[in-house]
């Protein structure tokens, strides 16, 4: 091999590096689904979708994630809490409080026409709720939220 | 003097048909053992046919090395325990017991301790979690009414939300089962599949379906079986979870549980079952219940 040959073959391996450097926009993430760090200890995640939910550009995965909250003969109850992931940025836009509900709802609408979807929840107040003796009759102040990102 | 005499004699020929049950228990993390205990004692005496004493081992983290059950003074042995492994002389004393024709009942979180004591494992033919894995022996359950033995790896054990489920007996003749109705909705229940282990010497009395799985992963799981293990005999059922938050044992409420645990027990026993059919027992799409764990005055 030549002097010529090696310096075509330096060229090349120059070239071939800068194009591929053109597709790297993002670093690995190293996770699947979600970034551990929105994992609350005992919860799972149960649903998710994606839609838009903001101005940018790009969709977002929004996440339920819930946990057992007791087990009554003729209903459940579980905490929940919100988390929403930019799906292509993988930037974690918000993580909500957690709310105490008998349903695991994930209800996301756009109702008022603007082409960000809302979340809709119905949760306890202060998670608080009472039942009889043989866990039935649940009794609770039942508080309904839209939530809605710019 | 004669009637009293004779009253007297009466009541001790009583006392001695009745069959002396053990009900092991003390350790389960996530369920009510005392609660279920008080269920289930109440069950068998309340039936008339047995009288029961119940075993509490220490509690977690104390020394389980003094928990040895004197499983020869009975008839019957309950395992309604979630616990520490127990010792190897406590072990060996159960074996021996089953061998030599011993009888034992295992209730619900029963399948899920002691994942480490082979024998333990043989006795309960399948089993969940606590480790077991396709080391522990096969997946086992139906599909196209044949018995699948699934050697894939994986973990055993899966629970979804509680929720109610059809029982569908599969060995209808078989003396725990024969006369019942042979499909019975099953109140509000913590259901575990993927269940696995030995498998040996088993017989599959009922299976039913998990539902709350994605559709096409749900299979027919065994839910009630028998084992034979040396000259003992073991009765397996699934059903049963008393929760411990909150303290809540509506799933032993069930009619169907209550008389299914009643006539295992009593074959476990002694190999028949001369309960009669029950009244008010539950049926395709009709759930029944028992919230004082004895049989009503309509059940005749």
């Amino acid at each position: 091999m030549n002097y010529k040959q090696i310096l075509y073959l330096v060229l090349f391996l120059l070239l071939a590096k800068a194009s591929q450097g053109q597709f790297i926009t993002t670093e690995p993430t190293g996770w699947d689904r979600f970034p551990p760090e929105v994992q609350k200890p005992g919860f799972g995640l149960h649903k998710s979708l994606r839609v838009q939910m903001d101005d940018s550009a790009e969709l977002e995965d929004v996440l339920l994630f819930t946990a057992d909250n007791g087990h009554y003969p003729y209903f459940d109850i579980f905490k929940c809490y919100y988390v929403i992931i930019g799906y292509y940025s993988k930037e974690i836009k918000h993580v909500s409080d957690i709310t105490v509900s008998d349903q695991r709802e994930l209800l996301l609408e756009d109702r008022n026409n603007d082409g960000k979807y809302e979340l809709y929840r119905r949760y306890m107040k202060d998670g608080q709720f009472s039942v009889d003796k043989n866990g039935n009759n649940l009794k609770t102040k039942w508080q309904f939220d839209r939530v809605e990102w710019k | 003097m004669l009637l009293t005499l004779l009253s007297l004699a009466c009541t001790s020929l009583w006392a001695q048909q009745k069959h002396k049950a053990l009900i092991v228990t003390g350790q389960d993390g996530a369920h009510w053992w005392k609660g279920s205990t008080d269920a289930i004692e109440k069950i068998l005496e309340q039936s008339g046919l047995f009288e029961v004493d119940v075993a509490v081992s220490p509690p977690f983290g104390q020394d389980i090395a003094t928990f040895r059950p004197a499983f020869g003074n009975y008839n019957l042995v309950i395992a309604n325990y979630g616990g520490t492994t127990w010792s190897k002389a406590a072990q060996k004393d159960l074996e021996e017991y089953m061998a030599n024709g011993g009888a034992l009942v295992v209730i619900h979180s029963a399948i899920v301790p002691m994942a480490d004591w082979p024998e333990y494992n043989k006795m309960t033919a399948l089993g969940a979690w606590d480790g077991r894995d396709e080391s522990v022996g096969p997946y086992v359950y139906f599909k196209n009414d044949r018995i699948v033995y699934d050697y894939s790896p994986g973990p055993a054990g899966h629970h979804g939300l509680q929720h109610p489920f059809d029982v569908t007996h599969k060995a209808v003749e078989h003396p725990i089962l024969k006369g019942l109705p042979t499909v019975w909705s099953h109140f509000k229940d913590e259901l575990y599949t993927y269940l696995r282990g030995p498998a040996q010497h088993m017989e599959i009395l009922a299976t039913t379906v998990d539902d709350t799985r994605p559709q096409g992963i749900g299979r027919e799981e065994p839910i009630m079986w028998t084992v034979n293990y040396g000259k003992g005999r073991v009765f397996v059922t699934v059903m049963g979870h008393v929760g411990n938050d909150p303290e809540l044992r509506y799933s032993m409420e069930c009619t169907g549980f209550q008389v299914t645990l009643l006539r295992g027990c009593e074959w476990a026993v002694t190999g028949k079952v001369t309960q009669a059919v029950p009244k008010d027992f539950p049926s395709k799409g009709v759930q029944t219940f028992r919230k004082e764990f004895k049989a009503p005055f309509h059940a005749k």
